[in-house]
């Protein structure tokens, strides 16, 4: 593998880490092991990989990373319509979970960093972290294993009725840093949770985020998540989710990915448990020359079980996007049902997006549907609402909002739908301006 | 309150109005009639402000402005209000969303301040209850969904709830039941003031029996070929708009 100043970056990370990490157990040790190993196997991709394509990480590849700041001060107060959200909050900060004594109990969960892990806990974590999906099929998810800090963990054990919001947030620097950052969520079976995450940045700067946050769904577990990325504009942000969506269970997850001069999100779901249903819906808003791609991966394991993904996107200027949509049925999968809609609307001769969907089909007894639609904004809609004295900016905003709408208002959590709402309305009147 | 003199203009290379002049003052009401394809909706659209159509020749003053100068918003916040032929449908902005959004904007433009959302609700409630517009269309995405009769309906409560000074109707009575369209027109009625005019687009003789005119207007291949009283009307209704080509009539 050729060296680069982020591989460099990314090694010294690890060296710098060592000594911390020497009293982790000895399945940690070994899995971040495995991460690395899978990491340096695959290397950071070009665009000559198939999965990243459209993702060019030239940029990344060039860049000296430092290792995050820490103790770089208490989180800025959100503000805008993030404040709004819920105070059942916790903080990571530069990659750091904050999390006094290590632990938290809520009603239904409790919170805690592996580090403060009981036997018990550990023995599940361990049955879990980073077991969602093959190491070998992204790197960034391998380098995650290998770098991340403290884990945080969540384990749902009836109805968590209040959301929990984990903020992660990256402090201005002067260097370009990075951050990798692992979160674990498992609920018991019938649990019920909503989580929110939410990805900020200082407005200028350059770093890194790396994410993963995994799932694990026990039988008639429900499972709420929305993660709205808002990152600086000079931000590379990188994450993966996968749940593993058990029997009966169900897993519905929003992706708003507004920030970032480049943001690439794998939403993943494993249907591995019979009637289980997984939604994943995504909004996207990306102005000037940000490049947004995601790439949704569903692999329904057994049959009988549902999933549905819409995604919006909207691109104005030079920006560019990318939607992948995969979809493995395989031949044990009978009576799946799986929808995939992916609407794009171009406000500018400019701005291009490339949306493939990837369905690959092993048993016969099956729905999928899948359909792409790309557009502009409808001129006699446009017409009507400016005849009628609204301002042609105005009316802009109202039109590609309706259409972004579609997804916000599938958002079951009122204050979240507002918040996600808000700030959809605010990246569109900048985007469009 | 509104001069049309000797207007031309075109649509994709075509040119649909060929010469019209017509000379509004406040409180008449004129009736367009005119075969199908003859130009009435390019018409209203020209006033309107539609970009796509480009005026070529001629000028339009409205109030002592130069009304092609505008952008579509400033005339509809100056009291130009178009009830489209086919309105169109706005897929997830809600109805009385849109409509507050409009009635603020031409409020603000008139220097007056934006309406509080109880007062707005007692407005439109009023209004919808004069046009007899069952208020679950208030909750729906503007005009989608809605039944033909609906949407022309809801065209007027807008016009109802907007007050301008010169409406432009285009074929508001056609797809309307007899019932509908008494209702529409006592809509338009209401609103008929010494300040105000409106310009009518109709097939039919049958709409202007409710909404008397002043003048009847007929236009044919982008011209008016011929202007009355509302006897007018009634005299096409009975023989078409044949005869007004043959000799002598033209
Ligand atoms: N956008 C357009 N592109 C091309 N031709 C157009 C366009 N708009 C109007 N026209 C043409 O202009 C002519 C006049 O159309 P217009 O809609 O003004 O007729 P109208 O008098 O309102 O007819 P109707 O009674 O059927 O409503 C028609 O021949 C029509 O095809
Ligand atoms: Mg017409």
């Amino acid at each position: 593998m050729e060296s680069s100043n982020a591989l460099r970056a990314f090694e010294a990370m690890l060296e710098q880490a060592a000594p911390a990490r020497a009293s982790e157990p000895g399945w940690l040790a070994e899995a971040r092991h495995a991460g690395l190993e899978a990491f340096r196997l695959q290397g950071i991709p070009t665009t000559g990989h198939e999965e990243w394509r459209s993702t060019p990480l030239a940029a990344l590849a060039a860049t000296a990373f430092a290792p995050a700041p820490t103790s770089a001060g208490p989180a800025p107060t959100a503000v805008g319509p993030l404040a709004g959200l819920g105070g059942n909050r916790v903080e990571i900060i530069n990659g750091a979970p904050i999390l006094p004594d290590g632990r938290r109990q809520g009603a239904g969960s409790s919170t805690f960093l592996l580090s403060a892990a009981t036997p018990e806990e550990q023995a599940a974590v361990m049955r879990r972290l980073g077991r969602t999906h093959s190491l070998n099929s992204h790197p960034f998810a391998a380098l995650n294993l290998a770098l991340h800090g403290d884990a945080l963990v969540i384990h749902v054990t009836a109805d968590a009725t209040e959301p929990l919001h984990i903020r992660h947030c990256a402090l201005p620097s002067d260097r370009p840093f990075a951050t990798a950052v692992r979160v674990l969520v498992v609920a018991e079976p019938n649990a019920r949770a909503a989580l929110v995450e939410t990805f900020e940045g200082p407005a200028g700067g350059a770093y890194l985020t790396n994410a993963v946050i995994e799932f694990w769904l026990g039988d008639g577990a429900a499972v709420e998540h929305c993660r709205i990325q808002v990152e600086g504009a000079d931000a590379t942000h990188l994450s993966l989710s996968h749940a593993m969506v058990g029997r009966d269970s169900r897993f519905a997850s929003t992706n708003i990915s507004l920030g970032a001069a480049l943001a690439r999100y794998d939403g993943n779901a494993s249907m591995v448990g019979s009637g289980g249903e997984c939604t994943l819906n995504g909004v996207y808003v990306a102005a000037g020359t940000q490049l947004i791609d995601n790439h949704t991966y569903i692999d329904h394991a057994v049959a009988h079980c549902q999933s549905h993904e819409l995604y919006k996107g909207v691109l104005a200027d030079r920006s560019r996007g990318v939607f992948n949509g995969k979809i493995l049925v395989r031949e044990d999968a009978q009576k799946t049902d799986a929808k995939q809609t992916n609407q794009v609307l171009l406000l500018s001769g400019d701005a291009q997006i490339h949306t493939k969907p990837q369905l690959e089909i092993f048993a016969d007894d099956v729905r999928c549907t899948h359909g792409a639609t790309i557009g502009r904004l409808d001129a006699d809609a446009l017409f009507y609402l400016r005849a009628r004295g609204i301002l042609a900016e105005q009316a802009h905003t109202m039109l590609v909002a309706a259409f972004a709408g579609d997804v916000i208002e599938r958002i079951a959590d009122e204050t979240l739908r507002g918040v996600v709402d808000a700030l959809v309305r605010d990246a569109l009147r900048a985007g469009l301006t | 309150m509104l001069e049309i003199r000797d207007l031309h203009a075109s649509v994709g290379g075509n040119e649909i109005l060929r010469g019209i002049s017509l000379s509004i003052r406040p409180g008449e009401v004129h009736a367009i009639m005119g075969p199908n394809g003859s130009g009435k909706s390019t018409l209203a659209r020209v006033l309107a402000g539609h970009p796509d159509y480009e005026v070529t020749g001629g000028d339009v003053t409205y109030r002592g402005e130069d009304l092609l100068e505008m952008d579509a918003e400033v005339r509809a916040q100056k009291g130009i209000f178009l009830a489209f032929q086919y309105p169109v449908e706005i897929p997830g902005v809600n109805n009385s969303y849109f409509l507050k959004a409009a009635l603020n904007a031409v409020r603000k433009a008139r220097g007056e301040e934006e309406l509080d959302a109880v007062d707005f609700l007692a407005l439109i409630r009023q209004k919808a209850k004069l046009l007899d517009l069952d208020t679950a269309l208030l909750s729906r995405p503007v005009n989608e969904g809605f039944s033909g009769g609906e949407k022309k309906r809801n065209e007027i409560f807008h016009m109802a709830v907007l007050e301008p000074m010169l409406s432009v109707l285009d074929e508001t009575d056609s797809g309307l039941d007899i019932d509908a369209l008494r209702i529409v027109a006592n809509g338009v009625n209401a609103l008929r003031s010494p300040e105000r005019a409106s310009i009518v687009v109709t097939h039919y003789q049958r709409l202007l029996n409710y909404i008397v005119p002043d003048f009847v207007h007929v236009l044919s291949d982008g011209r008016i070929i011929r202007s009355g009283g509302k006897e007018l009307a009634l005299e096409l209704e009975d023989k078409g708009y044949a005869w007004l080509d043959e000799p002598g009539h033209a």
